[in-house]
Protein backbone atom coordinates (compact mmCIF):
# COMPACT_ATOMS: atom_id res chain seq x y z
CA UNK A 1 0.00 0.00 0.00
CA UNK A 2 2.90 2.36 0.67
CA UNK A 3 4.69 1.46 -2.58
CA UNK A 4 3.63 4.77 -4.13
CA UNK A 5 5.24 6.72 -1.32
CA UNK A 6 8.38 4.56 -1.64
CA UNK A 7 8.47 5.18 -5.42
CA UNK A 8 8.22 8.94 -4.81
CA UNK A 9 11.04 8.83 -2.26
CA UNK A 10 13.07 6.84 -4.79
CA UNK A 11 12.71 9.55 -7.47
CA UNK A 12 13.76 12.22 -4.94
CA UNK A 13 16.79 10.14 -4.03
CA UNK A 14 17.75 9.71 -7.70
CA UNK A 15 17.44 13.49 -8.23
CA UNK A 16 19.78 14.13 -5.31
CA UNK A 17 22.38 11.77 -6.80
CA UNK A 18 22.44 12.68 -10.49
CA UNK A 19 25.86 14.36 -10.26
CA UNK A 20 24.97 16.76 -13.05
CA UNK A 21 23.43 14.15 -15.38
CA UNK A 22 20.04 14.90 -16.94
CA UNK A 23 16.92 13.16 -15.72
CA UNK A 24 16.07 12.36 -19.37
CA UNK A 25 19.28 10.35 -19.69
CA UNK A 26 18.59 7.90 -16.87
CA UNK A 27 18.17 4.49 -18.52
CA UNK A 28 18.00 2.11 -15.58
CA UNK A 29 17.58 2.18 -11.83
CA UNK A 30 18.82 -0.78 -9.81
CA UNK A 31 17.31 -1.54 -6.40
CA UNK A 32 18.03 -4.04 -3.65
CA UNK A 33 14.82 -5.09 -1.90
CA UNK A 34 14.77 -7.70 0.88
CA UNK A 35 12.01 -10.29 0.74
CA UNK A 36 11.14 -9.32 4.31
CA UNK A 37 11.01 -5.57 3.63
CA UNK A 38 7.23 -5.50 3.35
CA UNK A 39 7.36 -4.32 -0.25
CA UNK A 40 5.32 -5.92 -3.03
CA UNK A 41 7.82 -5.61 -5.86
CA UNK A 42 5.20 -5.80 -8.63
CA UNK A 43 3.32 -3.00 -6.96
CA UNK A 44 6.48 -0.91 -6.58
CA UNK A 45 7.23 -1.48 -10.28
CA UNK A 46 3.70 -0.42 -11.21
CA UNK A 47 3.97 2.78 -9.15
CA UNK A 48 7.44 3.57 -10.51
CA UNK A 49 6.27 3.14 -14.10
CA UNK A 50 3.17 5.23 -13.49
CA UNK A 51 5.27 8.04 -11.99
CA UNK A 52 8.03 8.09 -14.59
CA UNK A 53 5.73 7.78 -17.64
CA UNK A 54 4.77 11.44 -17.46
CA UNK A 55 8.10 12.74 -16.12
CA UNK A 56 11.59 13.46 -17.37
CA UNK A 57 12.59 10.00 -16.08
CA UNK A 58 10.45 8.38 -18.79
CA UNK A 59 13.39 6.44 -20.32
CA UNK A 60 14.30 4.77 -17.04
CA UNK A 61 13.54 1.11 -16.42
CA UNK A 62 13.50 -0.48 -12.99
CA UNK A 63 15.69 -3.47 -12.05
CA UNK A 64 15.01 -5.12 -8.72
CA UNK A 65 17.40 -7.53 -6.99
CA UNK A 66 15.65 -9.41 -4.22
CA UNK A 67 17.76 -10.43 -1.24
CA UNK A 68 17.01 -13.49 0.93
CA UNK A 69 16.09 -13.26 4.58
CA UNK A 70 19.03 -14.43 6.70
CA UNK A 71 19.56 -14.46 10.43
CA UNK A 72 22.61 -14.76 12.65
CA UNK A 73 22.19 -16.82 15.81
CA UNK A 74 23.95 -15.47 18.89
CA UNK A 75 23.53 -18.81 20.67
CA UNK A 76 25.18 -21.20 18.20
CA UNK A 77 26.82 -18.70 15.86
CA UNK A 78 25.25 -20.08 12.70
CA UNK A 79 24.04 -17.94 9.82
CA UNK A 80 20.92 -19.34 8.15
CA UNK A 81 18.35 -18.42 5.59
CA UNK A 82 14.90 -18.26 7.15
CA UNK A 83 11.30 -17.67 6.22
CA UNK A 84 10.93 -13.88 6.06
CA UNK A 85 10.47 -12.39 9.51
CA UNK A 86 10.67 -15.60 11.51
CA UNK A 87 13.10 -14.83 14.33
CA UNK A 88 14.08 -18.38 15.25
CA UNK A 89 17.37 -20.18 14.58
CA UNK A 90 16.65 -23.27 12.45
CA UNK A 91 19.89 -24.91 13.68
CA UNK A 92 19.41 -24.72 17.45
CA UNK A 93 15.92 -23.21 17.96
CA UNK A 94 17.28 -20.22 19.83
CA UNK A 95 15.39 -16.92 19.76
CA UNK A 96 18.55 -14.90 20.22
CA UNK A 97 18.91 -14.06 16.56
CA UNK A 98 19.80 -10.95 14.63
CA UNK A 99 18.50 -10.14 11.16
CA UNK A 100 21.48 -10.03 8.77
CA UNK A 101 19.69 -9.33 5.52
CA UNK A 102 16.31 -9.37 3.89
CA UNK A 103 14.73 -6.15 5.15
CA UNK A 104 16.73 -3.70 3.02
CA UNK A 105 15.26 -1.18 0.60
CA UNK A 106 18.19 0.40 -1.20
CA UNK A 107 19.02 2.22 -4.39
CA UNK A 108 22.20 0.54 -5.64
CA UNK A 109 22.99 2.47 -8.83
CA UNK A 110 21.62 4.18 -11.88
CA UNK A 111 22.76 3.95 -15.48
CA UNK A 112 22.96 7.14 -17.52
CA UNK A 113 23.21 7.41 -21.31
CA UNK A 114 26.33 9.05 -22.76
CA UNK A 115 26.11 11.69 -25.50
CA UNK A 116 26.04 9.30 -28.48
CA UNK A 117 23.33 7.14 -26.87
CA UNK A 118 20.90 9.93 -26.25
CA UNK A 119 17.37 9.66 -27.50
CA UNK A 120 16.55 12.84 -29.39
CA UNK B 1 26.43 4.12 -20.61
CA UNK B 2 27.94 5.32 -17.38
CA UNK B 3 27.01 3.95 -14.02
CA UNK B 4 26.48 6.16 -10.99
CA UNK B 5 26.87 4.10 -7.82
CA UNK B 6 24.55 5.33 -5.09
CA UNK B 7 24.10 2.62 -2.41
CA UNK B 8 21.67 4.50 -0.19
CA UNK B 9 18.47 3.60 1.62
CA UNK B 10 15.40 4.63 -0.34
CA UNK B 11 13.82 6.00 2.83
CA UNK B 12 17.02 7.70 4.06
CA UNK B 13 15.24 11.07 4.42
CA UNK B 14 12.68 9.51 6.76
CA UNK B 15 15.45 7.81 8.77
CA UNK B 16 17.33 11.12 9.03
CA UNK B 17 14.33 12.93 10.45
CA UNK B 18 13.53 9.97 12.74
CA UNK B 19 17.09 10.32 14.06
CA UNK B 20 16.45 13.99 14.78
CA UNK B 21 13.20 13.12 16.57
CA UNK B 22 15.04 10.51 18.63
CA UNK B 23 17.70 13.05 19.66
CA UNK B 24 14.96 15.48 20.69
CA UNK B 25 13.24 12.76 22.75
CA UNK B 26 16.53 11.89 24.47
CA UNK B 27 17.21 15.54 25.23
CA UNK B 28 13.83 15.80 27.00
CA UNK B 29 14.09 12.37 28.62
CA UNK B 30 10.92 11.32 26.87
CA UNK B 31 9.77 7.71 26.44
CA UNK B 32 8.00 7.34 23.08
CA UNK B 33 5.64 4.60 21.91
CA UNK B 34 4.50 4.06 18.32
CA UNK B 35 1.15 2.23 18.52
CA UNK B 36 0.10 0.32 15.41
CA UNK B 37 -2.82 -1.94 14.45
CA UNK B 38 -5.52 -2.50 11.87
CA UNK B 39 -8.30 0.10 11.94
CA UNK B 40 -10.63 -0.54 14.87
CA UNK B 41 -8.48 -2.87 16.99
CA UNK B 42 -8.80 -0.43 19.85
CA UNK B 43 -5.72 1.82 19.80
CA UNK B 44 -7.57 4.96 20.86
CA UNK B 45 -9.58 3.06 23.47
CA UNK B 46 -6.34 1.69 24.95
CA UNK B 47 -4.88 5.20 24.99
CA UNK B 48 -7.95 6.44 26.88
CA UNK B 49 -7.73 3.62 29.42
CA UNK B 50 -3.97 4.09 29.78
CA UNK B 51 -4.35 7.83 30.38
CA UNK B 52 -6.96 7.20 33.09
CA UNK B 53 -4.84 4.52 34.72
CA UNK B 54 -1.68 6.64 34.76
CA UNK B 55 -3.34 9.88 35.85
CA UNK B 56 -1.35 11.50 38.64
CA UNK B 57 1.51 8.99 38.22
CA UNK B 58 3.20 10.27 35.07
CA UNK B 59 2.66 13.06 32.54
CA UNK B 60 1.57 11.96 29.07
CA UNK B 61 1.01 13.50 25.67
CA UNK B 62 -0.48 11.98 22.54
CA UNK B 63 0.00 12.39 18.80
CA UNK B 64 -2.87 10.96 16.75
CA UNK B 65 -2.48 9.89 13.15
CA UNK B 66 -5.54 9.39 10.97
CA UNK B 67 -6.34 9.64 7.29
CA UNK B 68 -9.10 12.14 8.00
CA UNK B 69 -10.68 14.05 10.95
CA UNK B 70 -9.44 14.95 14.43
CA UNK B 71 -11.99 12.76 16.23
CA UNK B 72 -9.31 10.71 18.02
CA UNK B 73 -7.35 13.76 19.23
CA UNK B 74 -10.62 15.15 20.60
CA UNK B 75 -11.35 11.88 22.41
CA UNK B 76 -7.95 12.00 24.09
CA UNK B 77 -7.97 15.76 24.77
CA UNK B 78 -11.25 15.31 26.66
CA UNK B 79 -9.21 13.42 29.27
CA UNK B 80 -7.07 16.50 29.87
CA UNK B 81 -3.96 15.32 28.05
CA UNK B 82 -2.13 17.36 25.38
CA UNK B 83 -3.15 15.83 22.05
CA UNK B 84 -2.10 16.79 18.54
CA UNK B 85 -3.82 15.38 15.48
CA UNK B 86 -1.94 14.59 12.26
CA UNK B 87 -4.23 14.19 9.26
CA UNK B 88 -2.42 12.28 6.49
CA UNK B 89 -5.06 12.98 3.79
CA UNK B 90 -4.89 9.54 2.27
CA UNK B 91 -1.43 8.56 3.52
CA UNK B 92 -1.53 5.02 4.92
CA UNK B 93 1.15 5.56 7.60
CA UNK B 94 2.85 8.29 9.63
CA UNK B 95 6.24 9.54 8.51
CA UNK B 96 8.96 11.02 10.70
CA UNK B 97 8.62 14.54 9.30
CA UNK B 98 4.89 14.64 10.13
CA UNK B 99 5.73 13.74 13.71
CA UNK B 100 8.53 16.32 13.72
CA UNK B 101 6.04 19.03 12.76
CA UNK B 102 3.49 17.84 15.34
CA UNK B 103 6.15 18.00 18.08
CA UNK B 104 6.26 21.79 17.69
CA UNK B 105 2.78 21.89 19.24
CA UNK B 106 3.70 20.00 22.40
CA UNK B 107 5.60 21.33 25.43
CA UNK B 108 8.06 18.48 25.66
CA UNK B 109 9.75 19.57 28.86
CA UNK B 110 6.61 18.78 30.86
CA UNK B 111 6.07 15.30 29.41
CA UNK B 112 7.48 11.92 30.39
CA UNK B 113 5.67 9.54 27.99
CA UNK B 114 4.61 10.39 24.44
CA UNK B 115 2.23 7.97 22.72
CA UNK B 116 1.96 8.16 18.95
CA UNK B 117 -1.11 6.42 17.52
CA UNK B 118 -0.28 5.46 13.96
CA UNK B 119 -2.73 5.26 11.06
CA UNK B 120 -4.77 2.04 11.19
CA UNK B 121 -2.76 -0.30 8.95
CA UNK B 122 -0.90 -3.48 9.78
CA UNK B 123 1.58 -3.28 6.89
CA UNK B 124 2.97 0.11 5.91
CA UNK B 125 3.91 1.74 9.24
CA UNK B 126 6.54 -1.00 9.77
CA UNK B 127 8.89 0.65 7.27
CA UNK B 128 8.75 4.15 8.76
CA UNK B 129 10.79 4.81 11.86
CA UNK B 130 9.34 7.79 13.74
CA UNK B 131 12.11 7.97 16.34
CA UNK B 132 10.18 5.95 18.91
CA UNK B 133 11.70 3.83 21.68
CA UNK B 134 9.40 0.96 20.83
CA UNK B 135 6.50 -0.18 18.73
CA UNK B 136 3.37 -1.51 20.39
CA UNK B 137 1.15 -3.63 18.16
CA UNK B 138 -2.51 -4.06 19.05
CA UNK B 139 -4.61 -6.93 17.74
CA UNK B 140 -8.18 -7.62 18.73
CA UNK B 141 -9.73 -11.04 19.21
CA UNK B 142 -12.25 -10.30 16.44
CA UNK B 143 -9.46 -10.27 13.85
CA UNK B 144 -8.70 -13.99 14.20
CA UNK B 145 -5.68 -15.82 15.56
CA UNK B 146 -3.90 -16.17 12.20
CA UNK B 147 -3.17 -12.45 11.69
CA UNK B 148 0.41 -12.51 13.01
CA UNK B 149 1.27 -15.14 10.39
CA UNK B 150 -0.44 -13.20 7.62
CA UNK B 151 1.00 -9.80 8.58
CA UNK B 152 4.37 -10.64 10.15
CA UNK B 153 6.15 -7.31 9.61
CA UNK B 154 4.60 -5.45 12.46
CA UNK B 155 5.00 -8.34 14.90
CA UNK B 156 8.62 -8.76 13.89
CA UNK B 157 9.60 -5.19 14.74
CA UNK B 158 7.36 -4.56 17.75
CA UNK B 159 8.40 -4.91 21.40
CA UNK B 160 4.92 -5.25 22.89
CA UNK B 161 1.75 -7.01 21.77
CA UNK B 162 -1.58 -6.03 23.28
CA UNK B 163 -4.32 -8.58 22.60
CA UNK B 164 -7.42 -6.43 22.98
CA UNK B 165 -11.19 -7.08 23.22
CA UNK B 166 -10.73 -10.23 25.28
CA UNK B 167 -14.26 -9.60 26.62
CA UNK B 168 -15.46 -10.80 23.20
CA UNK B 169 -13.67 -14.17 23.36
CA UNK B 170 -16.86 -16.14 24.12
CA UNK B 171 -18.46 -14.80 20.96
CA UNK B 172 -15.68 -15.00 18.38
CA UNK B 173 -13.81 -17.79 16.72
CA UNK B 174 -10.39 -16.90 18.12
CA UNK B 175 -8.07 -19.17 20.05
CA UNK B 176 -6.08 -16.75 22.16
CA UNK B 177 -3.33 -19.27 22.97
CA UNK B 178 -2.90 -19.90 19.25
CA UNK B 179 -2.81 -16.16 18.63
CA UNK B 180 -0.09 -15.77 21.24
CA UNK B 181 1.90 -18.71 19.82
CA UNK B 182 1.60 -17.37 16.28
CA UNK B 183 2.86 -13.95 17.36
CA UNK B 184 5.72 -15.47 19.37
CA UNK B 185 6.70 -17.71 16.46
CA UNK B 186 7.39 -14.52 14.50
CA UNK B 187 9.03 -12.67 17.36
CA UNK B 188 9.76 -14.61 20.55
CA UNK B 189 10.88 -11.44 22.32
CA UNK B 190 7.42 -9.84 22.22
CA UNK B 191 6.01 -8.83 25.58
CA UNK B 192 2.34 -9.89 25.47
CA UNK B 193 -0.57 -8.39 27.45
CA UNK B 194 -4.27 -9.23 27.22
CA UNK B 195 -6.68 -6.33 27.62
CA UNK B 196 -10.30 -5.32 27.43
CA UNK B 197 -11.17 -1.66 27.19
CA UNK B 198 -14.80 -2.46 27.93
CA UNK B 199 -14.25 -4.21 31.26
CA UNK B 200 -10.80 -2.72 31.99
CA UNK B 201 -9.23 -6.17 32.51
CA UNK B 202 -5.47 -6.20 31.93
CA UNK B 203 -5.11 -2.43 31.67
CA UNK B 204 -3.50 -2.10 35.09
CA UNK B 205 -0.93 -4.82 34.37
CA UNK B 206 -0.01 -3.20 31.07
CA UNK B 207 0.24 0.26 32.65
CA UNK B 208 2.38 -0.97 35.52
CA UNK B 209 4.78 -2.53 33.04
CA UNK B 210 4.83 0.68 30.98
CA UNK B 211 5.52 2.82 34.02
CA UNK B 212 8.24 0.47 35.21
CA UNK B 213 9.74 0.33 31.74
CA UNK B 214 9.72 4.12 31.41
CA UNK B 215 11.66 4.59 34.60
CA UNK B 216 13.91 1.52 34.29
CA UNK B 217 14.28 0.54 30.62
CA UNK B 218 15.64 -3.01 30.23
N1 LIG C 1 -15.95 -5.11 23.09
C1 LIG C 1 -14.87 -4.33 23.01
N2 LIG C 1 -14.87 -3.28 22.17
C2 LIG C 1 -13.76 -2.50 22.13
C3 LIG C 1 -12.63 -2.75 22.93
N3 LIG C 1 -11.69 -1.82 22.65
C4 LIG C 1 -12.23 -1.01 21.72
N4 LIG C 1 -13.47 -1.40 21.40
C5 LIG C 1 -14.38 -0.79 20.40
O1 LIG C 1 -13.81 -0.98 19.12
C6 LIG C 1 -14.08 0.15 18.29
C7 LIG C 1 -12.80 0.73 17.73
O2 LIG C 1 -12.02 1.23 18.79
P1 LIG C 1 -10.94 2.41 18.61
O3 LIG C 1 -10.31 2.60 19.93
O4 LIG C 1 -11.55 3.57 17.95
O5 LIG C 1 -9.92 1.67 17.61
P2 LIG C 1 -8.71 2.28 16.74
O6 LIG C 1 -9.22 2.48 15.36
O7 LIG C 1 -7.67 1.19 16.76
O8 LIG C 1 -8.25 3.52 17.40
C8 LIG C 1 -14.85 1.13 19.15
O9 LIG C 1 -16.22 0.98 18.89
C9 LIG C 1 -14.51 0.71 20.56
O10 LIG C 1 -15.51 1.03 21.49
C10 LIG C 1 -12.67 -3.87 23.83
O11 LIG C 1 -11.72 -4.19 24.55
N5 LIG C 1 -13.82 -4.63 23.81
MG1 LIG D 1 -7.96 5.49 16.65
ZN1 LIG E 1 21.35 -21.23 16.74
Amino acid sequence: MHEMSVAQQLLHLIRRNLNGANEEDVRSVRLRIGIGAGIVTESLRFCFEALVASSSFRHASLLIEETPFTIHCQACGSVSPSEPLILLCPACNSHRVQVLSGTEMELIEIEVADVEEKII
Amino acid sequence: MSVITIERKILEKNDEVAGRNRALFAEHDLFVLNVVSSPGSGKTSILERTIEQLRGKVSLAVIEGDVQTDIDAQRVARLGVPAVQIVTRGGCHLEANLVHEALKNIELQNIRILIIENVGNLVCPANYDLGEAMKVVVISTTEGDDKPLKYPNMFCFASVLLINKIDLLPYVNCNIEQLRLNALSINPNLRVFETSCTTGVGIQTWCEWLLQHTTHPE
